[in-house]
C-alpha cells in the first residue's frame, strides 16, 4: 500500500527499497517502464505515488558522505531525513536554513518539492542546495550545480522527481548558537489584523506563520494566532529526542467533524491569550506535530486533503479574504489552516514566489470537489498557483494555467532528460495526460 | 574495543556498525562493495565522530579472505570482537536444484564465514580473549520444503559455531549464535514477513548487549525460541506431511 501523508489517495503499488546505489543501478537496468523515487512519504496527495510502476523508497540510501565543518556544507545521500541532520548537527552548532513542518521528510524529497517553511525570509529549501547528482533514465549519473548542467539543476528543484532520481545533495547549513527559539504568540481578531501584524513583523522576525480559524464567519472571520520568532543567541545547542505519543489505530471517520473542529478552534484561539512571549525548544517550534506519531490517523481511514496556494503580494489580502469566505461558509475546513509570506525561489517549477501562501486542511466530503474547483478559479484569476506537494486533485487544465510560464521552460529540459517518461507518478499522469 | 563487522553495508550489519560506533568503539567494517564501504565509513565518522575504517572482502573468494585477514592484523594487533552479519537467501522463484543457488548460498552462509572465523578465532585463542557473534537463522533449526537450501547452510553454520564454542571455551573466547526471526531487511522486504518484522536497529542493540553477557544461543526477538521449540517438537513422520503449512 502506497500513500501520502494524508492517507488520500492510498493505492496498491510495488515498492522497491534499495540499500545500496548498486541496487538502484540494477533496477534502472531492468525493464521496468515506470519508476518514481519517494522519500519520507510526507507530501500530501499523489505526488509521491506511482500506481503503474515501481515506487523507490529511498530512506535507506541515507549516508552522510562529507561535512565541511568550516563552511557548514553537508554532502549527503537523498534518504537522509531532516531528523538525522538535526540529531547530528545541532550539537555541533549547525541547523538547516529552511525546514518544512516535519522532520521525517528526506533531503531528496525536500529538493524535489522545493519545500518551504516558517523561515520565509531565507527562501526555500533549494536556495541552499549547492549541488546534486541525479540518476537518469539510462542509469547514467549526472552531477549538476549552477555552473555544470544548470538546466537540469534548476529543473530538479520542485520538479517532483520527473527529471531523475536524486542521489545525493550538497546543502549549506547555518550556524546557530542556541537550540532555543524566542517565540512571540499574538492573538489576532480578524484576517486584516493577521496581515497587519505579519507585515509589521517582516523586518524584525526571521520566522513567522499564522494559524487561522477556518470556521469562524462574520466580522471575526480569519481570526488567528500568529507566531513570530528569532533564534536565541545564548545557551548551548543541544538535541533532545522527544518522547512520542502514538495514535495506535485509525480513529473513526467522524472524529473530525464540523463540531469538533469548531470546538477545537475556539479553544485554541482562546488559550493563547492576547500576547505572550517565551523561549521554546527548536524542535517543538519547527515540528509541533511530530511529537504525535501517526497523527493523520485522527482523520480516520479515508484521510484528508490539504489545499495550499500562493498568490502575489499585491492583492494577497483580498484574495485570501475571498477564499477564506468560501471556506468558512462551507464548514468543511479542518483545524489546520495557515497563512504566511513567501519569497521567490530559484527552481523552475518551485512553488514559492513573492507573495502570501494560504493552506487549509479539509475533511473529504462530496461537496468538497466542487468547492476546491471554485478555489482554483479564484487562485488562477489572481495569478496564483497551488502547491503540487499538497495536491491530489487539480485538473490538467487548471494546472497548465497556473504553471503556464514555468512549464514552457521546464518541459524542454524534462523531455531532454526523461524522454520516455520513465520517471512518472500518479500526479504526473493526472496533470499531463488528464 | 576493536570490532570487526563482516557484511556491514546493508541490513543488520549496517545498524550494528552504527550502534557500536555510537557507543564509542572502533569499528572495522567490511563488505564486498568498496564504494559503499567508503561511504559507510564517512557516514559513521560524521554521525558519531568516531574512528571507523573499511576493509573490503568477498566471502565467496578464498584469496580475498586471506588478504582481508592479513590487512586487518597489519593494522590492528588485537581484534576484541568479530560480528558476522553476512548472509544470502536464494529467492523463492529459484528452484532448489539450481546449481548456482546452492553453491553461492553455501559459500556465503557457511564456507566463507567458517574460513574467516577459523583464522580469527585462532588468533583470539592465542590471545586468550575475544568475542565472536555470528548471525544465523531460525531457518537452520528445522529443514522445511520452502527454503531448505538456505536452512541447510545455516544449520551447518550453527553446528560449526557449537563446535567452535566448545573448542574456544578454555581460551576465554565467547562464541554467540544469534538467531533472528523476521527482520525488516532486504531479505524479508515485500513479503508477509515484513508485517511481523522487527527493525534492524532493534536487533543491533540486542547484539550490542550480548557483548556484555554470557549467553550462547540467542533468539531475537525471544518469542522465536518458543516458536522454534514447538516446530522442532513435531515428529518428522507428521512434519513431512505438513508441506501446505511450512
Amino acid at each position: 500500500m502506497v500513500k501520502g501523508w494524508n492517507n488520500y489517495p492510498a493505492v496498491q503499488g510495488k515498492v522497491f527499497r534499495p540499500e545500496r546505489i548498486g541496487d538502484l543501478v540494477a533496477l534502472i537496468g531492468s525493464n521496468e517502464k515506470s519508476i518514481l523515487a519517494r522519500g519520507g512519504g510526507t507530501s500530501y496527495g499523489d505526488s509521491s505515488i506511482n500506481n503503474g510502476g515501481i515506487n523507490v523508497d529511498t530512506r535507506r540510501l541515507n549516508k552522510m558522505l562529507h561535512f565541511d565543518s568550516e563552511q557548514g556544507v553537508l554532502y549527503c545521500q537523498c534518504g537522509v531525513t531532516l531528523q538525522d541532520i538535526s540529531r547530528v548537527f545541532i550539537p555541533q552548532g549547525w541547523f538547516l536554513q529552511v525546514t518544512p513542518g516535519t522532520q521525517f521528510a528526506t533531503v531528496g524529497g525536500c529538493v524535489a518539492t522545493d519545500a518551504h517553511g516558517k523561515n520565509w525570509k531565507a527562501g526555500s529549501f533549494c536556495s541552499f542546495v549547492k549541488g546534486l547528482s541525479l540518476m537518469l533514465q539510462d542509469g547514467s549519473i549526472v552531477c549538476c550545480d549552477d555552473k555544470n548542467n544548470p538546466d537540469i539543476f534548476y529543473s530538479t528543484f520542485g520538479g517532483m522527481g520527473m527529471t531523475g532520481i536524486i542521489l545525493d545533495v550538497r546543502i549549506q547549513l547555518r550556524k546557530i548558537s542556541s537550540s532555543l527559539i524566542d517565540v512571540e504568540t499574538i492573538q489576532c481578531r480578524d484576517l486584516k489584523e493577521c496581515f497587519a501584524v505579519q507585515s509589521e513583523s517582516m523586518e524584525s522576525h526571521e520566522y513567522m506563520f499564522c494559524w487561522l480559524d477556518s470556521h469562524k464567519e462574520g466580522v471575526n472571520m480569519g481570526r488567528g494566532v500568529l507566531q513570530r520568532a528569532n533564534h536565541c543567541s545564548n545557551g548551548p545547542p543541544i538535541y533532545k529526542e522527544k518522547r512520542k505519543i502514538h495514535v495506535p489505530f485509525y480513529l473513526p471517520n467522524f472524529t473530525v467533524n464540523t463540531y469538533s473542529v469548531e470546538a477545537f478552534n475556539a479553544a485554541y484561539h482562546a488559550s493563547v491569550g492576547k500576547k505572550n512571549r517565551k523561549k521554546a525548544y527548536m524542535m517543538d517550534f519547527f515540528y509541533p506535530l511530530d511529537c504525535i506519531a501517526n497523527w493523520y490517523r485522527v482523520y480516520g481511514k479515508r484521510g484528508f486533503l490539504e489545499y495550499q496556494m500562493v498568490v502575489p503580494s499585491d492583492g494577497a489580502y483580498e484574495t485570501v479574504f475571498e477564499i477564506l469566505k468560501v471556506v468558512t461558509k462551507s464548514k468543511l475546513g479542518s483545524t489546520v489552516a495557515a497563512v504566511k509570506p513567501l519569497l521567490n525561489a530559484r527552481g523552475v517549477m518551485s512553488f514559492p514566489m513573492d507573495g502570501f501562501t494560504f493552506a487549509v486542511d479539509f475533511m473529504p466530503d462530496q461537496r468538497l470537489w466542487h468547492l476546491l474547483d471554485t478555489l482554483d478559479e479564484i487562485v488562477i484569476a489572481n495569478g496564483g498557483k497551488v502547491y503540487l506537494a499538497k495536491d491530489a486533485r487539480v485538473s490538467s487544465k487548471n494546472f497548465r494555467k497556473m504553471y503556464s510560464e514555468t512549464l514552457d521552460r521546464w518541459e524542454p529540459v524534462r523531455q531532454k532528460y526523461n524522454p520516455e517518461n520513465r520517471f512518472s507518478s500518479m500526479m504526473f499522469n493526472r496533470l499531463y495526460k488528464g | 574495543m576493536n570490532v570487526v563487522i563482516i557484511g556491514a553495508s546493508s541490513g543488520i550489519g549496517r545498524e550494528v556498525a552504527h550502534v557500536f560506533s555510537q557507543e564509542g568503539h572502533n569499528v572495522i567494517c567490511s563488505s564486498r562493495d568498496e564504494k559503499e564501504l567508503e561511504w559507510l565509513v564517512s557516514d559513521l565518522k560524521i554521525r558519531y565522530d568516531c574512528s571507523a575504517c573499511g576493509v573490503p572482502v568477498d566471502v565467496t573468494n578464498n584469496s580475498s579472505i586471506k588478504t582481508f585477514i592479513e590487512k586487518i592484523y597489519e593494522n590492528f594487533t588485537i581484534i576484541d570482537c568479530v560480528i558476522v552479519t553476512t548472509g544470502t537467501m536464494p529467492g523463492n522463484e529459484m528452484p532448489y536444484y539450481d546449481e548456482h543457488g546452492l553453491i553461492n548460498t553455501t559459500m556465503t552462509n557457511y564456507v566463507g564465514i567458517a574460513l574467516i572465523l577459523n583464522e580469527m578465532s585462532r588468533r583470539m585463542a592465542n590471545n586468550n580473549s575475544g568475542i565472536i557473534i555470528c548471525l544465523s537463522s531460525v531457518a537452520g533449526d528445522r529443514g522445511r520444503q520452502s527454503n531448505f537450501i538456505y536452512g541447510a547452510s545455516k544449520s551447518a553454520l550453527n553446528t560449526y559455531l557449537q563446535g567452535l564454542r566448545m573448542k574456544l571455551y578454555k581460551h576465554n573466547v565467547r562464541v554467540i549464535t544469534v538467531l533472528p526471526g523476521y527482520v525488516d531487511t532486504p531479505m524479508s522486504y515485500g513479503t508477509v514477513k515484513q508485517r511481523y518484522a522487527v527493525s534492524p536497529r532493534y536487533v543491533a542493540r540486542k547484539i550490542y548487549k550480548l557483548t556484555k553477557s554470557n549467553r550462547n544461543i540467542v533468539y531475537i526477538p525471544p518469542i522465536w525460541w518458543l516458536i522454534m521449540r514447538i516446530i522442532r517438537f513435531i515428529p518428522e513422520a507428521i512434519f513431512k506431511r505438513l508441506s501446505s503449512v511450512f
